[in-house]
């Protein structure tokens, strides 16, 4: 932590070098958006067309579920982790080499590099809500203490995102080609994220395996405090996982980054 | 001499990559056999630097000349063997030594390609905890004497390969550090960018006291700066010491050329020497070999003048270049 609080101009700059980087790759991101936006609109229609007249399934309005899935897929865009797709161009061209020869460990750049990108992603991110708002459905959280708890569960759902692309970047280190990996990850996150069918209308086994996943830490569980789904002694339980989740990713990435450090072989001598 | 600051006792270095399977599902063989190949890129380097030297480190493509400096930077962790570079162990203490070290590569730029030069300065900066006075004062120095004024405002992406080179240099002599690395610098460099470099990095070595190690294949760049070099192949240390006596030990012969007056050359009957022998002949031209510690430069001359009219005479030095060759062929003979 002091090692971090001595190189905070180091972390700071290259914070910007992602700002900055994030702004040539706009209009890819703007791609990402759109695509975005479209399944928020689709995953209304199709789940209106699904309820019919069914005032609730299971508890839940129809209502609230489209609140429930536009904010999880707006969430899935801002807790996106850059963090595979930099560490693989850098293995690729080589550039590892200079990165480890910065006072700033490796792990802290992606961080920051990450952070940079977070940053510049919302002034694309925030403009793009009042569409949400318009193509799927969004609305004030179930309670003022339901909004507060849903920041901080956002919070750590990012930090889980972050920690889960560090670990599939770090792999690069063996395989140097993780394409493969990230889509896979890209589909099953997704999946058991539960932005496209929400975790409780999951049945019985398929439950149970997003229930020990980390994904649903990242969308389903902020969101559904959110619209007021988890409440009471249930939000503490959430959260509770979601800091669980955390050290325990915290933990392997350390374990994955401490012997990737010895898996270096740089590409073009 | 000043005192040791980099130190390499018995270092190995092993890269074991997976065999590759071919034919039908190649890919996916090649996944579960878990075979491994092994190279060795470093075998048993040990050495001294110390502080304020000049070294060369030279070797021909795929000798372990980058493997040693990337193992001395700390970017790869050593199989076996010890490096300690000014009393750190640099892939353990891999931030920390960073403070102490530049290294430039001249395959690769560590400048950010999509930021204007000035601002990959300024970055680098804050990446090495440079005051603002002392950057200042050394983007003064370093723009002057790099004569980077013209496209300070440039993004890296479209500067020349020189200039990119240069900038590259500027950045890490920002910061001051005790060490430089300077891997391959002058590769694919123009003559006139070329020796740009290399006055700037004779006066780096001699007004600031930093230790330089340059690795190169390119042995008119170690004639030009380095009092020492060592020489490796195979990851193996060949020869490490002063320039000069790697050409007595290994290349103690002179030529003599003979430009006689008349194109056909005469006869020439050489002093029955077992030190001198005829090397090379053609049109009125002849190549002479002799070994200056055994026989006499005059005598030789008088033998030939005596014989034929000559238009001409001159002695040739070996060079670096051929005397390194020759090395590295014996030693593929021997290996």
């Amino acid at each position: 932590m002091s090692r971090l609080w001595r190189n905070r101009r180091a972390f700071a700059g290259i914070t910007v070098v992602g700002i900055r980087t994030f702004f040539t790759y706009r209009s890819l991101v703007t791609f990402f958006m759109v695509s975005m936006l479209l399944q928020v609109y689709l995953l209304k229609v199709v789940w209106t067309a699904i309820y019919g007249s069914q005032p609730r399934i299971d508890g839940v309005s129809i209502q609230t579920l489209i609140v429930y899935l536009t904010l999880t897929n707006v969430q899935l865009h801002f807790t996106f982790s850059d963090v595979p797709r930099l560490v693989r161009n850098r293995l690729r061209e080589g550039q590892v080499a200079t990165d480890l020869t910065r006072p700033l460990g490796f792990p802290a750049q992606l961080v920051a590099n990450q952070l940079g990108g977070t940053i510049a992603g919302l002034t694309l991110l925030l403009p793009a809500l009042p569409l949400a708002l318009f193509l799927g459905g969004l609305s004030l959280p179930a309670s003022p203490v339901a909004g507060l708890l849903y920041m901080g569960s956002l919070g750590l759902a990012y930090l889980i995102e972050l920690l889960i692309g560090m670990i599939v970047g770090l792999i690069a280190f063996w395989t140097l080609e993780i394409w493969g990996i990230q889509v896979i990850l890209g589909f099953v996150s997704r999946f058991f994220s539960g932005a496209l069918v929400p975790i409780w209308l999951f049945p019985g086994v398929l439950r149970k395996v997003a229930e020990v996943l980390p994904f649903q830490a990242i969308a389903s569980i902020p969101a559904s405090i959110f619209i007021g789904r988890i409440s009471g002694r249930g939000v503490v339980d959430a959260i509770g996982l979601q800091g669980i989740w955390i050290v325990l990713l915290l933990a392997l990435a350390a374990w994955v980054w401490r012997r990737a450090q010895r898996r270096i072989v740089v590409q073009g001598g | 001499m000043g005192r040791v600051i980099i130190r390499a006792v018995n270092l190995r270095k092993e890269f074991s990559r997976p065999r590759r399977q071919t034919g039908r599902l190649g890919g996916l063989r090649t996944l579960m056999a878990r075979q491994y190949d092994i190279t060795i890129a470093v075998d048993d380097v040990s050495f001294e630097v110390a502080e304020g030297e000049l070294v060369g480190y030279l070797g021909p493509n795929g000798a372990g000349k980058s493997t040693t400096i990337k193992m001395l930077t700390g970017i790869l962790v050593p199989t076996s063997g010890q490096v300690e570079v000014a009393g750190r162990i640099p892939w353990r203490e891999r931030e920390r030594n960073a403070l102490d070290i530049g290294v430039v590569f001249g395959q690769r730029s560590q400048l950010w390609w999509d930021l204007p030069l000035i601002e990959s300065f300024k970055l680098i900066g804050k990446l090495y905890r440079v005051t603002p006075q002392q950057f200042v004062r050394n983007l003064d120095r370093f723009t002057h004497l790099l004569g980077l004024d013209a496209f300070l405002a440039t993004p890296v992406r479209q500067l020349s390969l020189g200039q990119r080179m240069r900038g590259d240099l500027a950045a890490v002599m920002l910061y001051e550090p005790r060490i430089l690395y300077l891997d391959e610098p002058t590769v694919g460099l123009d003559v006139v960018a070329k020796e740009r470099m290399l006055t700037f990095i004779a006066e780096v070595n001699r007004e600031s006291a930093t230790t330089i190690i340059l690795t190169t294949h390119d042995l008119q760049d170690v004639e030009r700066l380095c009092r020492r070099i060592i020489l490796i192949d195979h990851g193996r240390v060949l020869y490490d010491g002063p320039v000069e006596r790697l050409v007595d030990r290994y290349a103690p012969h002179r030529m003599l050329v003979v430009q006689f007056s008349s194109t056909a050359a005469p006869a020439l009957s050489l002093p029955p020497h077992a030190d001198v022998s005829l090397d090379k002949q053609e049109s009125g031209k002849v190549w002479i070999r002799f070994d200056p510690n055994r026989v006499a430069v005059a005598d030789l001359i008088a033998a030939v003048t005596r014989q034929c009219a000559v238009s001409d005479l001159s002695i040739m030095e070996p060079d670096l270049e051929g005397v390194v060759r020759q090395i590295y062929e014996r030693h593929h003979l021997a290996s």
